[in-house]
């Protein structure tokens, strides 16, 4: 993983002990109630004795579905989640780990992110966003929970709820995972500005990402962020460390991406945005770029590293998390 | 909850589980309602498999076609029932609503709403018939509805039709113990709450307040069960066993009919042994109950007429049990003037010969025992028939009687001696009721079918009261201590074999623990009412409980009734354990009573190599099973986990 993901998560493993798990009737369980209210009210009535069984059997169901609905979630396991960088706009993509330990498979479960604040449209979001998982006997499961982004900085999946109506549909048990769970989200890349002319050609520092023709230039140890198309294979084999080629790169070009040349975009979003995408460019390019952001400065490089790098400082432009 | 559209298969289990429901009222349905219901099904099918086009808004046409059907079978069953709903029009009502439902389900709300009305349709059969194969019948209805609530709530792979069908199953035998303690616990209200419609119980047969000659043929032929009776202590004998139901007084010639006297009956004094038992009377629609002979002691609420027939306030529309105690030997002594009169009246105008006769034998005797064996003479002497099937008399039924045909059954034995002893200016009057009962010997009660009912004579002597005489015993004796059919001169095979060799007592036996089954079913299940739920909890030593405590404790035993059903299914839930851990703790348990307990980091094979350090007579017993550990552990596997187990529990080191 780069090193833009989320702080390692800390473990938070979380097992669903009965207290925490909540339970109550749904639309079709009241309907339940009210027809066998309407049986036992005949039963009585017409002092039928098959009659006060039924309603009596109809009653006990309803106490077993309870239990059955309950059971499905208590000794859930929540290990939490990570979650890759996401662009402003796009879905952020939690992976949710989850233990069923237990024999008992747990069958149509509903997974979702519950939002921090719960007014009419967090909840019409909410909903969008539930899953549906089953977690069979004995299984780790690893769920990707989505979660909407809409603006940049730090996205925590601070609770998770996850609900279960099974077996009867009759009684809706819920419980919420707490987790610290956070994903980073860099700007939207957006902007109508092409790439700053180039500063001067490099001399060569492209280094691994050097192009297929660029002049091979020795071993290095590999770090986090290498492309695995450049490691070295052969070396590999031979059980020694883990070593990337490096190449001499040729068309590589130094562009600094400045706070100054996106003055003419209004708006400190708007701005970033801007930046994001050329950055992005200048990387898809191969170019050697830097970073110049009031207070911040990230200096001329290449590589997936520090494409990232360049993208948290954006992401985190004057945000207090 | 998601709401995601019907699948076919879902609506075709609806269906299924709803014809199911709704078939034992196909009988009673008219044939155009079955034929329309059945026609929803293949059409919704037919529909599921996208064959037929369903009535939905995109076929106009079908919509409004099913519309028009809707209506014509709404005002067709409002028409046949006279705009009286009631529970024929209502189950009638039901299943066409349903069956048009089907057509348009759509909606998970409309899928929960059908199958819940299911249950309701089980109800409704409750209605018509109580029986156990109804009940164990319904109980699968339950089943299958449950299921289709289970199905609807599985993620597609999972819904195999076997695991669904088991859960529904388990869940339901898990409920059975809520069930029977809110059975036994939940108050029971006596009365309906309001009034019921006027076909809520069917007419079923019994004896009336008014005797027709030839009525109580029809109730000889039937083996229905019109009580069952339960002796604590003694029984008395087949021929002291005549049941009293409601005494006729007035004849019109041809009629038998009951007098009103005042509801006090004159006191009894009784002589040998008094008999106490219950009764368990089936539902008449009257308000006779029936005793044993003179009956003695009773509950509240039965009323006891002058005549000493017995009468509930309520007709008898449910099984009723109560405990009475009676006499058979007894002097019943009072006869007031108007019960004089009205037991020496004769139809004017009727029997000229049989008023001739008795005014003979009166001339010719000199007290009233003598005239009484002087007509139990007559009916022996002119060999008269006792049949079930006597000719129709048309004529003077009395005169007839007993100078023409000489064929009758009890009725007609009765009433011309009544009439006889009257125009001899004996009082007397005529008794209906139930004579004999066969032993169950597996319910170790007594059964009395409708094949039993009787009628007899009573005579006012007047040192004596009134006193029994059955003119039918001086013709048939036999039916009156043996029982009915042993008196049939002409035979009921059935009733023979049933008597005879070894099949015969199989198959007694068999219908006697058939009938004991229903017997109990009747008592405990249909019968748990108001009074049984009071006397149950008298037993128990809860003298007059009251509703208050009745719902603490039933809230109390649901309460522990589902802690304990919790317990049981939180065990599942608990983390799995696996079974190479566990063996190798047991090892480490065992070790450590020695002295070796393993510290918290310490690998097993350390452990191993610390313990035959110090033991070496353990070694190889140690090594091996840290070895094998270490295969299940970490190995290829090809190992069973139970070699392992073995191993361990066979492994049993002494201290030195």
């Amino acid at each position: 993983m780069s090193a833009a993901t989320a702080p390692a998560a800390r473990s938070v493993q979380q097992r669903l002990d009965r207290r925490r798990v909540y339970i109550f009737a749904t639309a079709s369980g009241a309907t339940f109630a009210a027809m066998l209210m309407v049986i036992l009210v005949g039963a009585i009535n017409y002092d039928n004795a098959l009659g006060y069984l039924l309603a009596f059997l109809m009653f006990g169901l309803g106490v077993v579905a309870m239990l059955h609905t309950y059971r499905n979630l208590t000794g859930l396991i929540y290990h939490g989640a990570r979650a890759l960088p996401v662009y402003a706009g796009e879905d952020a993509l939690f992976e949710c780990q989850f233990d069923n330990v237990s024999r008992l498979p747990r069958l149509a479960l509903e997974l979702g992110p519950w939002p921090s604040r719960l007014d009419r449209e967090a909840r019409r979001f909410m909903q969008a966003y539930q899953l549906d998982v089953d977690m069979p006997a004995a299984s780790q499961v690893s769920v990707a929970v989505r979660c909407l982004t809409d603006k940049r900085g730090w996205l925590s999946l601070a609770r998770l709820r996850v609900q279960s109506v099974y077996p009867l549909g009759i009684l809706r048990a819920w419980a919420y995972f707490d987790g610290d769970a956070q994903c980073l989200v860099y700007p939207a890349p957006r902007g109508t500005l092409s790439l700053p002319f180039t500063l001067s050609t490099a001399s060569g520092n492209a280094e691994v990402h050097g192009n297929g023709s660029d002049e091979f230039a020795g071993l290095r140890r590999y770090a986090a962020g290498d492309p695995v198309r450049a490691i070295a294979w052969k070396t590999l084999a031979q059980e020694r460390e883990v070593m990337v080629k490096r190449f001499h790169g040729q068309g590589a070009a130094r562009i600094a991406l400045s706070w100054s040349a996106v003055a003419s975009v209004t708006g400190v979003e708007a701005r970033l945005s801007q930046l994001c995408q050329w950055v992005l460019q200048a990387h898809q390019a191969g170019h050697s770029y830097a970073l110049e952001l009031p207070c911040v400065y990230r200096a001329f490089g290449q590589g997936r590293e520090h494409r990232d790098e360049c993208l948290r400082a954006l992401a985190l432009f004057e945000t207090r998390s | 909850m998601t709401q995601r559209p019907l699948s076919g298969r879902e609506v075709l289990s609806v269906a299924a589980v709803l014809l199911l429901a709704l078939m034992p009222h196909m009988s009673r349905f008219p044939l155009i309602l079955d034929f329309g219901f059945l026609c929803a099904c293949l059409w919704r099918y037919l529909g599921a498999h996208a064959v037929l086009p369903l009535p939905d808004r995109e076929h106009r046409l079908l919509w409004l076609l099913k519309q028009l059907v809707a209506i014509a079978a709404f005002i067709t069953i409002y028409i046949a029932f006279r705009g009286r709903l009631g529970r024929d029009a209502g189950v009638e009502l039901l299943a066409a609503l349903l069956g048009l439902k089907l057509l348009e389900m759509r909606s998970p709300r409309d899928y929960y709403v059908v199958t819940f009305l299911c249950y309701f349709l089980v109800v409704t059969n409750f209605f018509y018939s109580q029986t156990i194969p109804t009940a164990l019948y319904m109980l699968g209805v339950v089943v299958g509805a449950t299921t289709v609530l289970i199905q609807y709530n599985t993620p597609l792979r999972f819904r195999q039709p076997r695991t669904m069908l088991r859960l529904s199953a388990t869940l339901t035998a898990q409920a059975v113990p809520l069930m029977l303690l809110a059975f036994v616990l939940f108050p029971r209200i006596p009365g309906p709450l309001w009034g019921l419609p006027q076909d809520a119980f069917d007419a079923v047969t019994g004896l009336s307040d008014t005797m027709t000659i030839g009525e109580i043929t029809r109730l000889g032929m039937s083996n229905e069960i019109a009580f069952r009776v339960q002796f604590h202590g003694p029984e008395p004998r087949a021929r002291a066993r005549y049941w009293r139901g409601p005494v006729l007084w007035h004849s019109d010639g041809r009629t038998w009919h009951v007098a009103s006297f005042a509801d006090t009956p004159p006191p009894v004094e009784h002589e040998g042994p008094r008999y106490f038992y219950t009764v368990t009377m089936e539902p008449h629609r009257k308000q006779w109950l029936l005793g044993l002979d003179v009956v003695t002691g009773k509950e509240r609420g039965i009323i006891q007429t002058a005549d000493y027939a017995l009468k509930t306030q309520q007709p008898v529309r449910k099984r009723m049990r109560y405990d009475l105690d009676s006499a058979t030997e007894y002097r019943m002594m009072a006869l007031s003037d108007a019960e004089r009169t009205a037991a020496l009246d004769l139809p004017r105008g009727y029997h000229p010969r049989a008023r001739a006769l008795a005014a003979e034998w009166r001339a010719q005797s000199t007290n009233a025992e003598e005239i009484i064996e002087r007509a139990l003479n007559f009916y022996r002497a002119q060999k008269f028939i006792y049949s079930l099937t006597p000719p129709t008399l048309p004529g003077d039924t009395v005169d007839d009687f007993l100078f023409t045909t000489h064929e009758g059954f009890c009725e007609h034995f009765a009433a011309s001696f009544v009439i006889l002893m009257r125009a001899a200016g004996i009082p007397a009057r005529v008794v209906t009721g139930y004579q004999g009962g066969e032993y169950n010997e597996v319910g170790a009660y007594m059964v009395i079918r409708q094949r039993d009912a009787h009628a007899w004579a009573e005579v006012y002597l007047d040192q004596r009261g009134w006193v029994r005489v059955d003119p039918t015993a001086a013709v048939a004796p036999a039916r009156v201590s043996l029982g009915f059919f042993d008196a049939e001169p002409r035979g009921a095979p059935k009733a023979s074999f049933a008597r005879d060799g070894f099949g015969g007592r199989l198959w007694t036996r068999m219908s006697d623990s058939f009938d004991a089954i229903t017997y109990g079913w009747n008592q405990w299940v249909l019968g748990y009412t108001s009074q049984q739920q009071r006397s149950l909890f008298e037993e128990l030593g809860f003298e007059d409980i009251d509703y208050g405590s009745l719902i603490i404790g039933l809230t109390i035993a649901l309460a522990v009734m589902t802690s304990a059903l919790g317990v049981l299914l939180w065990r599942t839930t608990r983390p799995l354990r696996d079974p190479v851990s566990v063996a190798y703790a047991v090892f480490c348990t065992k070790l450590a009573r020695l002295g070796f307990t393993r510290g918290a980091t310490e690998a097993p094979l350390a452990y191993a190599e610390r313990v035959v350090r110090m033991r070496s007579d353990l070694a190889d017993e140690v090594r091996a099973i840290t070895k094998l550990y270490g295969h299940l552990r970490y190995g290829r596997g090809g190992i069973d986990a139970k070699v392992l187990r073995r191993r361990v529990t066979s492994f049993n080191p002494r201290a030195l």
